[in-house]
């Protein structure tokens, strides 16, 4: 209801400061319809539908299936362990009993959830990624290339919003705008961010960088960003390292470190983030992205001292707690991860992940009272993805308690829910030899390891079964593999050696 | 953990088990064994232990590292650090051998490099003369039989007889060609065709066949002095060994014969005074030949060897049980060392000081050097080894060359300080260090919270046992209830009842917007099971498929049934995700048994205007539809 006499110009620009996107655009629209060459509404119209379609592309590092394939920078082939994350560092800290828990599509063991971590791991081989497997945990049918994933998102705006079309971007005149500072900003971001269209963005970019002397950074560091989106990451490094030199902000090294992982070059993007650390003290950005880069390398002690620090400084931050919380758990030390976690409850996180994770907490120090009914909320909040998981840790406290029946049962209801939990088999597998099943146990652990081949257990598994029942090939076959994926098993070692001894006998 | 525990602080220190040349653990002010002199990762050497030498090729006292490299069929040369040169080899080497071969004042030895029948001879590092080993040679029997063939004077039948009885007279089994083997031995099997084939082919060859080398060994002439002239020791496939003389024009001296093909030659003595050649077998056993002829002596291994060094005092063999035998000069087994892990190569350890010592290494990448049966030290490198040589290098004694299974080469040096006569207890200490005894259990503190919570507990006892008591039933509840719905609703992977399990298995292939559907079942059980249907249903209309029902008709336990069907995704339906589900079903109720539900991945859009809307309508609704329900009865 627009308020009679009061001035539409001011009347946008108030829904937009408002975050009333929408409204705003409409209003926009129609005072555009009256006089086309209005330019005020036309800024406006820009910002509010860039505003509106807007993606934090800092921490969106979409790794997706198309642009592995036909990525042509060459990477390493052999890198030293440690300085790629396609090999990283088998620390001595993270392989402490078994290992940290990595999920198979990425999981992360620290505890949060980042955009980038449901993607594509490096080093999935590429026919499991091709084929997608029913039910193929966290695939929610990911887009072929990043490209296609925007055009997509871009045709949905469209269909939304308008029917006639605002900014034609291959149509518009590059130089008449790039004479006009504040219109080609806005022009610009329109460009990145709503019609997806880098090529013109970056047209535009290298006549404003030119027209503003190389001195402005704001146009080299979106000449980056265009570089970025075009998949030219040497290009994006050289204007994001110039526009560090013009101003050293935190955006500029944030992008300049989004270039380099990308690049498979986690110690470089360190060094750019020490450097900005030393102008840029308390950033928390910087500390959050310093930490995840030692993450993927597996320095999980840097990583875990750069949180604490992430923490001093915003004690509100969720990704912080949520990785500290997480190595307090797998550290025995579970009554400290419970008060992160109620921190983080306290803060208004509220999903599904928390309440399991406080429901384990809660069993492992003993408070038997809050389990369950953490669990049950856990369960009331679970999408699919989920509630496999949640149903997966309620059978683990079934087995805790000796409740063999409870636990089946649960672990039944998590492969029925999410069929490639490959866990969830693995403990199914386990439960019907102690039931005396042995076949079925048999192809529990098969569906397991066909799953998940980077998980040892079923594979140990497979191996004592055989050995059982006097297959001894077979058992070698799978002692082995399993010791390949996790080298230093104890219990692998042993029945190989107890292999040896009776197939010497023979 | 026990409350009243005394609680440690942090967490223990890491074991640093890596790092070379490191001291026993629990003595760390002990010196360090060896110094690292250089270590290349990338020095790409693919050679055994007896395809390197250390040898001073141009006779200037500077020796030199020489690798034969058979994956590369290259000759390289290494002085101190950098690789000096590069020679390409004719054919693939075999062993490598440095021989000094003439008398002459300046000491420059002549390099070996075998190769098949060959042994190339290099002098200065350019090639010098090429030494073929005399070709095999068979009875005048044999070779008049096959010039009877050639002149059709006796059919291939009768040739073949002759043969077959020339084979079996003889002594031990008279050798014969390889020709004659396969012509007995298409004799049997073959088509006539062939056979004339193969007797016209070999018409007007002569009987001639030549052996391959399998090791080369130098051993001193007169004197057993350093750069003293040397003669060359040859073993060769057909079990015989060769003693040649370089001087002469590299002559065969003499010839013995061994009863298996020799794979490693360890030479003790002079050949004008005495010596003593420990010949390893490939048959396993060690066969000593003493000043030119065989003794009687076998030693008979318990494991397969895999290399021997011999001494004046003792044979020391490697098996591939993890154990080094010594045996002494009577043949007599002194004693064993038990290893870690499986043993790569052996090399004789000698300073000016001490002698008869072995440096082992491991494949875990240990390097192990034994003082009889003392241990003296333990090295470990990153790698597995692969050679080992050790000797003077450049103008350093005592260097030790070590290349690993990447191919990455190694260099250490003896320390002066390095202990070569350990005590007793230090030995066994060595022997015995396990790394991980030594590393604390990393307790976490004791944390205040902690303590606040087990206060809580003790308080409220009754009261949580109640609570957890209690929602214990409902959480039992409400699992039984979602598992009786994924029962009855069929929704699992796996299936089993009485007599018979099955899993499905469904994939999608294909980047869109054409794909491609398998799924495959598999029985697990015992029984095969009968008459099942396979339905496909989707619920967006943008998909096309080209089959979407099955029969089954019968699943045998342990086979793996695939089925497949096209579909192609139509453009309208770009911004969803689609899912497809496979339903599995018996004869008796439309309840599927079994089902898998797979994703499509999100197809690009394509600017196509006609719409191809899939006019399937109810076909596709497996479950509900009327029309199945006729068909499943």
């Amino acid at each position: 209801m627009v308020g009679q006499g009061l001035d539409p110009l001011w009347l946008a620009q108030s829904k937009y400061r408002r975050r009333k996107y929408q409204e705003c655009v409409d209003i926009c629209t129609e005072n555009l319809h009256r006089n086309p060459y209005d330019e005020s509404f036309w800024y406006l119209k820009c910002r509010a539908l860039t505003a509106i379609d807007w993606l934090d592309d800092i921490e969106l590092l979409d790794d997706t299936l198309g642009d592995q394939l036909l990525d042509e920078n060459a990477i390493a082939q052999m890198p030293r362990p440690g300085t790629s994350m396609n090999r990283p560092a088998t620390g001595a800290v993270g392989t402490a009993a078994g290992g940290q828990v990595r999920g198979r599509t990425g999981r992360p063991a620290s505890g949060f959830a980042r955009p980038s971590s449901s993607a594509l791991r490096p080093g999935t081989s590429l026919e499991r990624a091709l084929g997608t497997a029913a039910g193929r945990r966290g695939t929610t049918a990911r887009p072929v290339t990043s490209s296609g994933r925007f055009v997509r998102l871009g045709t949905a705006s469209m269909l939304d919003h308008c029917g006639d079309e605002f900014i034609d971007s291959d149509k518009i005149d590059i130089r008449k705008y790039a004479k006009k500072p504040g219109l080609a900003r806005a022009l610009n971001d329109y460009m990145l961010y709503v019609d997806h269209n880098p090529k013109r963005a970056l047209e535009l970019c290298s006549q404003c960088t030119k027209l503003s002397d190389y001195r402005d950074w704001w146009w080299k560091e979106r000449l980056g960003k265009c570089y970025f989106q075009l998949g030219m990451f040497r290009d994006a490094e050289k204007q994001f390292l110039s526009s560090q030199k013009n101003c050293g902000t935190v955006l500029a090294t944030l992008d300049l470190c989004k270039v380099y992982m990308k690049m498979d070059q986690p110690l470089k993007a360190l060094e750019a983030y020490e450097k900005s650390l030393k102008e840029h003290k308390t950033s928390v950005s910087l500390l959050l992205g310093m930490s995840r880069c030692h993450d993927s390398v597996n320095n999980f002690e840097e990583a875990l001292s750069l949180y604490k620090r992430v923490t001093q400084l915003e004690p509100s931050n969720v990704e912080a707690l949520a990785c500290l919380a997480n190595d307090h758990f797998y550290n025995d030390q579970p009554e400290i991860a419970l008060r992160f976690y109620r921190r983080l409850l306290q803060m208004g996180v509220n999903n599904a992940e928390i309440w399991n994770n406080v429901a384990l907490c809660c069993f492992y120090s003993s408070q038997y009272d809050m389990t369950i009914h953490c669990f049950e909320k856990a369960l009331a909040l679970a999408v699919d993805e989920g509630m496999a998981d949640v149903w997966y840790n309620v059978g683990h406290v079934a087995i805790a308690i000796g409740d063999i029946g409870l636990a089946y049962q649960a672990f039944k209801i998590a492969v029925s829910v999410d069929a490639s939990h490959a866990e969830s088999y693995n403990n199914l597998g386990v439960l019907e030899l102690k039931r005396g099943s042995f076949e079925q146990a048999r192809s529990n652990f098969q569906v397991a390891e066909r799953l998940a081949p980077e998980l040892h257990e079923p594979k140990y598994n497979s191996a004592l079964i055989a050995f059982d029942a006097g297959d001894y090939e077979e058992s070698v076959e799978m002692a082995n593999s399993a010791l390949e994926t996790l080298p230093g098993h104890e219990d692998s070692s042993d029945l190989l050696r107890q292999l040896e001894k009776v197939l010497s006998l023979l | 953990m026990a409350v009243g525990e005394a609680s440690t602080s942090a967490r223990g220190e890491p074991s640093a088990v890596g790092g070379d040349g490191e001291a026993p653990r629990n003595d760390k002010s002990a010196p360090k064994f060896w110094l690292d002199a250089y270590t290349d990762r990338v020095a790409n050497i693919h050679a055994r232990s007896d395809c390197v030498c250390l040898c001073d090729v141009f006779g200037d006292f500077d020796k030199r590292l020489v690798v034969v490299d058979g994956s590369q069929k290259k000759l390289k040369l290494w002085k101190g650090t950098t690789l000096e040169a590069e020679l390409k080899l004719v054919d693939n080497p075999v062993a490598l051998c440095s021989v000094y071969g003439d008398n002459s004042k300046r000491r420059i030895p002549a390099l070996c490099v075998a190769a098949g029948p060959h042994i190339y001879i290099y002098r200065n590092l350019r090639a010098y003369y090429k030494f073929t080993l005399p070709d095999l040679e068979f009875s005048d029997r044999e070779k008049g039989i096959w010039a009877d063939l050639a002149q059709n004077k006796v059919s291939i039948e009768d040739a073949c007889d002759q043969l077959v009885v020339l084979r079996e007279e003889g002594p031990k089994g008279c050798v014969l060609s390889q020709r004659s083997n396969q012509l007995i031995a298409m004799s049997i099997s073959a088509e006539e065709r062939e056979i004339d084939g193969f007797v016209a082919r070999c018409k007007g060859q002569p009987v001639l066949e030549q052996t391959a080398i399998t090791c080369i060994c130098s051993i001193a002439k007169s004197v057993q002095e350093e750069a003293s002239q040397e003669n060359l020791l040859v073993g060769t496939e057909n079990a015989k060994l060769h003693v040649i003389d370089p001087v002469k024009n590299f002559e065969i001296i003499q010839t013995i014969d061994l009863p298996s093909p020799p794979v490693q030659l360890a030479a003790t003595g002079a050949i004008s005074v005495e010596y003593k050649v420990a010949v390893l077998g490939r048959d396993g056993k060690v066969y000593t030949v003493s000043d030119g002829h065989l003794t009687p002596h076998v030693l008979d291994l318990d494991a397969h060897p895999i290399s021997i060094i011999s001494s004046n005092k003792f044979v020391a063999v490697g098996c591939m049980n993890k154990t080094i035998y010594f045996y002494n000069l009577l043949g007599g087994l002194v004693h064993n060392i038990y290893l870690p892990d499986y043993l790569t190569c052996m090399e004789r350890f000698s300073t000016e000081h001490h002698a008869n010592m072995i440096l082992v290494g491991l494949k875990n990448g240990e390097i192990r050097l034994y003082n009889e049966i003392m241990l003296c030290s333990v090295t470990r490198i990153a790698e597995s080894i692969r050679a080992m040589k050790f000797g003077r290098f450049g103008r350093e004694d005592n260097t030790l060359v070590v290349t690993t299974s990447s191919g990455a080469l190694d260099i250490k040096i003896l320390a002066r300080a390095a202990k070569l006569n350990p005590s007793a207890a230090t030995s066994k200490l060595l022997q015995e260090q396990v790394p991980e005894q030594d590393v604390p259990l990393s307790i976490p503190k004791k944390t205040r919270v902690y303590v606040e919570q087990t206060k809580r507990e003790r308080e409220k006892a009754s009261e949580m046992h109640k609570g957890f008591q209690r929602d214990l039933c409902k959480l039992r509840l409400s699992t039984a209830r979602a598992y009786v719905k994924t029962i009855t609703t069929g929704q699992g992977l796996i299936w089993s009842s009485n007599e018979a399990s099955v899993i499905i298995n469904a994939s999608v292939f294909g980047l869109g917007p054409d794909f491609k559907l398998e799924f495959t079942l598999e029985n697990n059980g015992l029984k095969a099971l009968h008459d099942l249907r396979a339905t496909i249903t989707f619920t967006s209309k943008g998909l096309k498929l080209e089959k979407s029902q099955f029969n089954i008709s019968t699943l045998l336990p342990s086979v793996q049934y695939s089925f497949t069907t096209n579909l192609r995704c139509t453009s309208s339906m770009g911004a969803e995700e689609q899912q497809l589900k496979v339903l599995i079903s018996r004869q008796e109720s439309c309840v599927p048994i079994l089902s898998a539900v797979v994703k499509l991945p999100a197809v690009e859009q394509e600017d196509d205007s006609d719409q191809l809307q899939a006019d399937f309508g109810s076909s596709h609704h497996g479950v509900n539809s009327n029309a199945d329900m006729l068909v499943m009865g």
